[in-house]
């Protein structure tokens, strides 16, 4: 599991470094894009996937104690909290296309600021992409714990999920200050 | 005595959802070889098109449909999976003494991930084709293309996922099932290399994707990130393809290192010379290999610093590569040399690697790369390594492990002179182009000055020996599949784990799990 | 058959020179490793009967230090030759004549300090530098004169240079290097070196599309036009004024210090609120996509030709 998590720290490296390349760039223009982000939905997402990160340190705890029904609960609260965060973020998307922030040929911004929404798009969406992966793997962990209810093995399948989600969320810390607090005000 | 893997089942079912690591490999050998063939029969017709200055057999805009198939299909579909994806999955669990890898159904996914991909890109090809050079430089690629460049970059995406999943398999194989004894520092050096191969896959694999994606992006949904009109720099996208597709270069000539390696020691019946610094060079070309991505920039406009770095760190890699051909060297040293024709190969792949790496230095020295840099000398320079050193090493590794892939021997001087044959052809073919490089000839060229046609037209008589040479395994390997398996459990006298099971090994790989009691290549405890 | 293309400038042979050094060290390396193999290939076959002694563990980290220092040395004295010559082609001298290229698929397009244009052919005077400013209209291309040993990439929407000094008159083909599609094998130009007084009789021969303005005058013509002068005409208008501004120290918004060079200059017409001047409100409409890369040139000449500041309190 570690070693596929480095695959994907190189994937969002990547698309990271190429943001950085430009934000440096075009630093002011990144700035001001930034300004046009909704800071309290993306302060809000930020504090959904955090308690979502405690709950499922609280599942992959409660697994190796083997009790896997209310490692089962927990993971329920984490599965929750993630469609949460999912369904602010389309509410977030729906308000920026509603502003013509969408980085097509009808955006209503300068250039540069059209990149930085194309990143935005870009990284929020891989983002988005895994926590939706995260939330079936979440699923399939719980399930196993139910069928496992009378608690012989240890989850060795909850641990790496868990690890999974705590990389998701991570990515997500990495992308908060970036694309939401680097701003400054027109 | 349990049944061998080849008669435990013979409907095509049995072999396309099987688990076994050693079918899988054959499915992978099946799929490598119609990708090289078709591969190379592009190669054929862009080849006899350069006969002539003028453009008269294909016309410009099917030039380049060819030489980007060429590329993409070579690179991405041949080169890449060919060693690892069927050597390595036939061996690895052989030469670790266990029975399969890691993850078998992973590894049955990852060949069906990559005929997808495949799949996507051949339908492009013949959709229409693309023409923007197997390297999808923007803003050509994401502006101006047309054809079907979305479609060919998805199948490239998809084979991606391929490798990183044959990768991990490999690594954690590689970690956890090694048979007890079996110490790293008794590993076989083709499992060092593969090691050292995965690595680089997972690592540098997720960079292409994602450049890869955003020209999808671009293209698809109209969303800028290399536009320069908005201020985005093409630039950019060289450095994230080039992340991944320098290390690229060794995903492609590590395991045929490792390959020559076995074959070598076997051959010169001693153990490698310098085990240590053989295993250690992979990896220092492993990490270094990743430090040297800008010298494929060094006319871009990237800064005098970053490409004094860049060249720098491009002669130090030289290194690593020079310490192994010494070392191959010093094996013969006092040996026992046996020229069959798995060292035929592994020798000429010395010879052309070697040209092939000491050609580097000029391209690496900042001064003369400025003048040759996307000349035919490049494209010279890089077919020695990946044509005369990957794809000789591949026959070479194919021709020593047939015997245990298919219970038989072939005959040994048909496969002699296939591989003289193709040793001469490689020379003819692509010697010339060094020259053409140097005196001015762009790569990519349907049409040029008749002042070069003499040396192109030597190339394509060579390309025509070398396309002969290619034919003959085609025709001989499978023909030797009619005869009895007699091959026996060791014919060549070689001391890895593969060769203490039966020649095609049981489903299990071994009767009983061997342990390891004797350090690596040791000939006297046969 | 020729092996060598023509060597028309000293850092033509010096790149050959260079190269001569690397094919000397190669040939000798590959020679040794080939010798050497068939020798052991035959000495060392498997029914001879040469003595086969146990190699000392000593011996063999000697071989070891030996062919990992030796190529490392020979790496490290060959970076550095390359490394000079690299140098001295990234930095044209001051007084160099400059030239502006531009690419555009499948053609080249110069155009002279006087103003007069060319297709597909670039004219200079023999015995002098030449320092190209080059841009690209579409995709990326390459400059590339076999004869001079040198090339550099050409990008849009950016400048890159590329200098050169042609010894001797005479006709040098130029290709274009970088792929860019179709016709790119068709992408080719002629640099035309003649001695500097025949270069100067060229200069002042009308070329085929009469007598044309010069790039400072289009450059002025281009500034009325876009409406530039209602705000940069003078002192106290809404931007700065841009009399002497090239080459100048200019303060800016943030307390910066900058060299009003023409990466500063193309920057500030392009996206003009990335480095805002000290003192002027943030008003200018930014004219990226909005000027071809020959238009902007021309105003770069035009501000050029308005007095070059002096930048040395920076």
């Amino acid at each position: 599991m570690w070693v596929f998590l480095a695959t994907e720290v190189l994937f969002f490296g990547a698309l990271l470094t190429a943001f950085s390349a430009y934000r440096w760039a075009h630093a002011r223009a990144f700035a001001l894009a930034a300004g046009r982000m909704r800071l309290r939905l993306g302060a809000l997402n930020t504090g959904v996937l955090l308690t979502s990160s405690l709950s499922m340190a609280a599942a992959v705890h409660l697994a190796r104690e083997g009790r896997a029904r209310a490692a089962a609960r927990a993971l329920l609260a984490t599965g929750l909290m993630g469609g949460a965060f999912l369904a602010v973020k389309g509410v977030e998307y729906a308000g920026h296309v509603r502003d013509g922030l969408w980085p097509g040929p009808a955006f209503a911004g300068a250039g540069p600021e059209r990149l930085f929404f194309a990143f935005y798009f870009c990284l929020t969406g891989l983002h988005a992409l895994h926590v939706i992966v995260g939330l079936a793997a979440v699923g399939a962990a719980g399930a196993s714990c139910l069928r496992r209810a009378d608690g012989s093995e240890p989850g060795a399948l909850v641990e790496n999920v868990g690890l999974y989600w705590h990389f998701v969320d991570v990515v997500w810390i990495w992308l908060f200050p970036l694309l939401y607090l680097l701003r400054s005000a027109r | 005595m349990s049944a061998c893997y080849l008669d435990a089942g013979r409907t095509l079912r049995s072999w396309l959802l099987s688990r076994d690591h050693k079918r899988i490999a054959i499915l992978y050998l099946a799929a490598v070889t119609a990708f090289f063939f078709i591969g190379g029969a592009a190669a054929v017709l862009f080849r006899l098109e350069l006969l002539t200055p003028e453009a008269d057999l294909v016309s410009a805009e099917a030039y380049n449909r060819l030489f980007t198939l060429h590329g993409v299909i070579m690179v991405f579909f041949f080169l890449i999976p060919s060693i690892p994806a069927v050597l390595g999955n036939f061996l690895l669990p052989l030469m670790l003494g266990c029975e399969d890898l890691a993850f078998p159904r992973l590894n049955l996914l990852s060949w069906y991930v990559f005929m997808a991909g495949g799949a996507l890109t051949l339908g492009a090809a013949v959709a229409g084709g693309v023409d923007t050079g197997w390297t999808f430089y923007t803003p050509y690629s994401t502006a101006y293309a047309n054809g079907y460049v979305t479609l060919m970059a998805a199948g490239i995406f998809v084979a991606g996922f391929s490798s990183i999943l044959t990768g991990l398999n490999f690594v954690v194989t590689t970690h956890r099932m090694r048979a007890p004894g079996l110490t790293w520092g008794r590993l076989p050096l083709f499992v060092w290399s593969l090691y050292a191969t995965s690595v680089i896959v997972l690592l540098g694999t997720p960079v292409l994707t994602i450049a890869l994606a955003l020209i999808g992006v671009e293209r698809v949904l109209g969303v800028p990130i290399f536009d320069p009109r908005l201020g985005g720099d093409p630039v950019l996208f060289q450095h994230l393809f080039w992340f991944y597709s320098h290390p690229a270069v060794y995903i492609m000539i590590l395991p045929a290192m490792g390959v020559v390696s076995e074959i070598v020691s076997t051959f010169a019946r001693r153990p490698v010379f310098g085990y240590r610094f053989v295993a250690g060079s992979s990896l220092a070309i492993a990490a270094l290999g990743f430090l040297v991505w800008g010298h494929h920039m060094f006319v871009s406009g990237q800064s005098e610093f970053a490409g004094l770095v860049f060249s720098l760190l491009s002669f130090l890699v030289a290194v690593p590569s020079g310490v192994k051909v010494f070392n191959w060297t010093a094996t013969l040293w006092r040996g026992r040399i046996r020229l069959d024709t798995p060292m035929l190969y592994a020798l000429g792949f010395i010879g052309l690697f070697t040209v092939g790496g000491l050609t580097g230095l000029f391209l690496a020295a900042l001064g003369v790369d400025v003048h040759v840099h996307d000349t035919y000398f490049v494209i010279a320079h890089f077919h020695y390594i990946m044509v005369g050193g990957a794809v000789m090493a591949y026959l070479g590794g194919i021709h020593f492990w047939w015997p245990k892939i298919s219970g038989r021997s072939y005959p040994d001087g048909f496969g002699r002179w296939a591989a003289v044959l193709i040793f001469a052809g490689f020379n003819l073919t692509f010697f010339p182009q060094f020259l053409l490089g140097y005196l001015g000839m762009p790569r990519r060229y349907h049409a040029y000055p008749p002042e070069y046609q003499v040396l192109n037209v030597l190339s394509t008589a060579g390309a025509s020996i070398l396309g002969v040479g290619y034919l003959l395994p085609l025709l001989y390997l499978p023909w030797s599949l009619r005869r009895p398996r007699d091959a026996g459990e060791n014919p060549w006298g070689a001391t890895g784990l593969e060769w203490r099971t039966a020649s095609p090994p049981p489903v299990e790989n071994f009767d009983a799990p061997p342990a390891v009691i004797w350090e690596a290549y040791d000939y006297d405890a046969l | 058959m020729i092996l060598l293309p023509p060597a028309a400038s000293a850092q033509a042979r010096a790149v050959d020179s260079l190269a001569s050094a690397i094919l000397g060290a190669d040939a000798a390396i590959a020679a040794g490793v080939a010798g050497t193999i068939v020798y052991l290939c035959v000495r060392y076959r498997a029914g001879s009967a040469a003595p086969r002694p146990p190699v000392s563990p000593p011996a063999i980290a000697a071989l070891e230090a030996l062919w990992i220092l030796g190529p490392t040395a020979l790496g490290l004295l060959f970076f550095a030759w390359g490394a000079r010559l690299y140098v001295r082609e990234r930095r044209p001298p001051p007084d160099a004549l400059e030239i502006r290229v531009v690419a555009q698929r499948w053609m080249w397009k110069a155009q002279q300090p006087s103003g007069r244009r060319e297709i597909n052919e670039v004219h200079v005077p023999a015995g002098r530098p030449v320092r190209l400013a080059m841009t690209s209209q579409d995709v990326i291309h390459s400059f590339f004169v076999p004869a001079l040993r040198i090339k550099q990439d050409v990008l849009p929407d950016r400048d890159t240079t590329l200098w050169f000094d042609v010894e001797r008159p005479g006709t040098y083909p130029v290709a274009c290097a970088q792929y860019c599609g179709t016709e790119h094998a068709g992408m080719r130009a002629s640099l035309v070196a003649l001695e500097p007084e025949a270069y100067g009789r060229w200069l002042s021969e009308t070329g085929e599309d009469g007598p044309a303005p010069g790039p400072a005058e289009r450059g002025r013509r281009l500034f009325e036009r876009r409406a530039c002068a209602s705000c940069h005409a003078k002192a106290g208008g809404k931007g700065p004024p841009l009399q002497r501004v090239a080459g100048s120290a200019v303060r800016l918004r943030d307390g910066r210090v900058v060299l009003a060079d023409d990466g500063y200059l193309r920057e500030s017409i392009l996206d003009p609120g990335a480095k805002l001047v000290y003192g002027y409100p943030d008003v200018m409409p930014g004219f990226r996509g909005r000027l071809s890369a020959a238009e902007l040139a021309d105003i770069l000449e035009y501000l050029r030709a308005l007095g070059r500041g002096r930048g040395e309190d920076l």
